[in-house]
């Protein structure tokens, strides 16, 4: 892997990572809202694993590793916090719960 | 005896798993055994590394590692210390936390059992997350501990969770606290970048060779972080409404935790502080901000919880005042000795309101002196000790040693130390006012019986610190590596004479309702005589005469004007200031009816003013004075300019409350919109 490869991987990151933020700011809905953030994990997870590879170090795997793991315990609870606010807002408009307006 | 150090919190640790998840059903006797067993454990466990500390054990430092993650390049180690601080520190924690707990085994044992063991829960974790604090030897096991009881603090306020008022005052100090959180975590995030280690020891050994540009606001971000924690202006703003709660956590709340580690974390950083004199200055003058306003607040409060709250503030201002002066050592002893009396305060305070039918006013404590003797004179010990009345108490020891740091910190020392003065001289006058009140006489003498050995143990024991307690403040500095300056005479006279004259003061504020009532009667006298009628008749009525044709219709105009405007909502700052008319009436104009009455004549404060001729001529002089002379040098842009920069703070925070919509997108987008300044800012100036 050459350093441009690098580069572009980290654009492609950047890239994926903003896809994501973008998701979670403009859905309103909790569970697109949910997809976004793991689009937006997958960035730094594709970054850490690009890098890990230029520095030929298994560190970034390893950090992968843990990216996915807490993917997958956040969409465990987020999903069951998805279940209990649309039971307890009877919607699943993320803007509905707004409880703590100043 | 270091290597032991890891263990003092853990029995706390244990009473809070077991009372809160072990799921069986546990008899009301069994869940005070345990809540209060493994709060005083803690201070047993700590007696023997205490000791061996004070044999020598910690002149240089031990550290204890608990647990090291070794991943690659980057080494994180939580470890406790054991060095002067940490032995301070945890000694006033751990026995403090242990009389609170023991006194809580009386005072809650009427509530229900869920929420007794709820209570005793919360107490343990508080308690275990604020010896994490002051054990800390790196930054993990500090935040988590400064978490722990910013948690637990919410909790225990919010602790009757059927009061509204309650879950309010919860929810205002999680929020207040929070806020400067954030800023405590930026400002050691910022911290570690620079040092690249999580441990304290090698994050100070860093300072000294740090860019400027770098360290002065990581020091501001800590600095912040820690004044929110201890309720310094402009944070101070959660505690007196934190009296929501159960008496005992407020004692334990206002001595030991809680406010008392911004204190810990600023002396623990002192080197940091140290390097960066603006900061240091700054954190100064909010500390006798603080002093000077909490005890001037308390001066006129009218209940006892909310008195001690400013109190606590006030007191914890003089501490962050020592730290802002580069006087750890001193701000520690003035810690240890406060916390001792502040709990004895709270506690008889505690005693002596349940003995008054349950209520905190501070008129309901008369006659306390009758019904509850003990508790009286404990409060009354308390209170001479937070005065610092002179040699016999132990408050006057470690406040006297603050005020010498204070007097010999430079050329801004004379006047800190005139400010620090008379905010011990007011200390002096809310402490005495309410032993005074609770001192008289009153007509209801039944004492209903509330107390025991739980609640005489804490007492007495805390009384014999509060008096004794001085002989160890040279010591205790020495100890924690500072010295005492010893003032001057005239100062030290000074500094002596201020609790006496608050004492004084005191007994006049006391004493003033049964004055007036006797000048009220006085009068009624006088007028027997018909002497003012005929003042009025022939005197007041030509002048009023006189003053209604010079110029009483444009004073009206104004008056309506400034009511029609406040009643629209709009503060008229520059109606308001240059027109004194509109001054006096700022308060009355807010009443519905103001302007009918105030163009009938009708509101006394026109009746004043057009009643009182000689007032009513020197309003006309000087609106002469000021349209003639003042007028002509001072061009309206700069007072308008002026007013609206006033006028626009108040806009400001009204638009500033908008930003807190309460929606997650908003909020995951200033989340982010953070992350990104403090990624750019931290890639800035780390970049070579």
């Amino acid at each position: 892997m050459t350093g441009s490869d690098l580069i572009g991987m980290m654009i492609l990151a950047a890239g994926l990572f903003a896809i994501g933020l973008f998701g979670v700011l403009a859905r309103r809905g909790i569970l697109f809202q949910l997809v976004a953030l793991e689009v937006a994990l997958s960035g730094p997870a594709l970054a850490f694993v690009a890098a890990g590879a230029y520095h030929a170090d298994p560190q970034g795997q390893g950090m992968l590793i843990l990216v996915l793991t807490l993917a997958a315990a956040e969409v465990a609870v987020g999903l069951a916090l998805l279940l209990r606010i649309r039971r307890t807002a009877g919607s699943d408009d993320s803007d509905v719960i707004s409880g703590m307006k100043g | 005896m270091a290597s032991l150090l890891p263990f003092v919190p853990v029995p706390a640790l244990i009473g809070f798993v077991v009372l809160s998840l072990i799921p069986l059903a546990l008899s009301r006797a069994v869940v005070i055994a345990i809540g209060v067993g493994a709060a005083v454990l803690p201070a047993i466990l700590f007696a023997p590394v205490a000791l061996s500390c004070l044999d020598g054990a910690c002149v240089a430092g031990a550290v204890v590692p608990i647990l090291t993650i070794d991943a690659g390049m980057f080494v994180a180690q939580i470890a406790m210390s054991l060095d002067p601080l940490s032995m301070v520190t945890g000694g006033t924690v751990s026995v403090v936390a242990a009389l609170v707990l023991i006194y809580s085994g009386a005072y809650m044992a009427s509530e229900p059992l869920p929420d007794l063991r709820r209570y005793f829960a919360l107490m343990n974790l508080f308690l275990a997350g604020m010896l994490a604090v002051v054990f800390a030897a790196d930054v993990i096991l500090l935040f988590l501990g400064w978490e722990t009881i910013g948690l637990c603090s919410f909790m225990l306020i919010a602790f009757y969770d059927k009061l509204p008022k309650a879950v309010s005052a919860g929810r205002k100090a999680l929020i207040t606290t929070r806020i400067a959180d954030s800023l405590l975590l930026a400002g050691l995030m910022m911290l570690f970048l620079s040092a690249g280690t999580t441990r304290l020891d090698g994050m100070l050994a860093v300072v000294p060779g740090m860019d400027p540009w770098r360290l002065a606001p990581i020091a501001g971000l800590i600095a912040l972080g820690a004044l929110g924690k201890s309720a310094q202006f402009p944070f101070h703003t959660w505690l007196p409404s934190a009296m929501a709660g159960p008496t005992p956590v407020s004692a334990l709340l206002h001595s030991a935790t809680m406010v008392a580690a911004g204190v810990i974390l600023l002396a623990r950083l002192a080197p940091l502080f140290a390097a960066a004199p603006e900061i240091s200055a700054m954190v100064a003058m909010l500390g006798i901000l603080t002093a000077a306003g909490g005890a001037l607040i308390a001066v006129i409060q009218t209940d006892i919880k909310k008195l001690l709250a400013f109190s606590t503030m006030s007191q914890i201002g003089f501490m962050v005042l020592a730290l802002g002066l580069g006087a750890p050592a001193v701000a520690l002893a003035h810690f240890a000795i406060h916390a001792a009396f502040k709990s004895l305060l709270f506690l008889s305070a505690g005693v002596m309101s349940h003995a008054s039918g349950g209520s905190t006013a501070i008129e309901a404590l008369r006659g306390a002196r009758y019904r509850q003797p003990w508790a009286f004179w404990s409060f009354a010990i308390g209170a001479a000790s937070l005065a610092g009345l002179p040699v016999i108490t132990a408050g006057w020891y470690s406040k006297e040693a603050v005020l010498a740091a204070v007097w010999s910190s430079g050329p801004w020392g004379v006047p800190l130390w005139l400010l620090a003065a008379a905010a011990a001289m007011l200390t002096a006058a809310y402490a005495f006012r309410v032993v005074f009140v609770a001192g008289s006489q009153s007509a209801d003498l039944a004492a209903p019986p509330w107390g025991g050995a739980a609640v005489m143990i804490p007492l007495v024991v805390l009384t014999a610190v509060a008096v004794v307690g001085g002989l160890s403040v040279g010591a205790l500095i020495g100890f924690a590596g500072g010295t005492e300056d010893h003032l001057p005479l005239l100062p030290t006279l000074l500094g002596a004479a201020a609790p006496l004259l608050g004492v004084v003061l005191a007994r006049q504020l006391v004493r003033h309702p049964r004055e007036l009532e006797h000048f009220a009667k006085r009068l009624r006298h006088v007028r027997a005589l018909r002497i003012e009628i005929l003042y009025y008749y022939y005197i007041v009525r030509r002048f009023r005469h006189l003053a209604t044709v010079l110029g009483n219709a444009e004073g009206t105009e104004a008056v309506a004007q400034a009511a029609a405007l406040r009643r629209e909502g709009v503060d008229a700052p520059g109606l308001m200031a240059d027109d004194p008319l509109g001054r006096a009436f700022g308060k009355e104009a807010a009443q519905p009816d103001f302007i009918s009455r105030a163009t009938d004549g009708q509101t006394p404060v026109v009746r004043l003013v057009a009643g009182d001729p000689v007032g009513r001529i020197l309003i006309i002089v000087a609106r002469v004075f000021v349209g003639s002379f003042v007028a002509r040098f001072n061009p309206d842009q700069i007072d308008r300019a002026w007013m609206g920069f006033a006028g626009g703070f108040s806009h400001a925070w009204a638009q500033a409350r908008r930003l807190q919509t309460g929606r997650v997108r908003d909020h995951s987008l200033w989340i982010a919109l953070g992350c990104a300044a403090l990624l750019l800012y931290a890639w800035g100036t780390s970049w070579r």
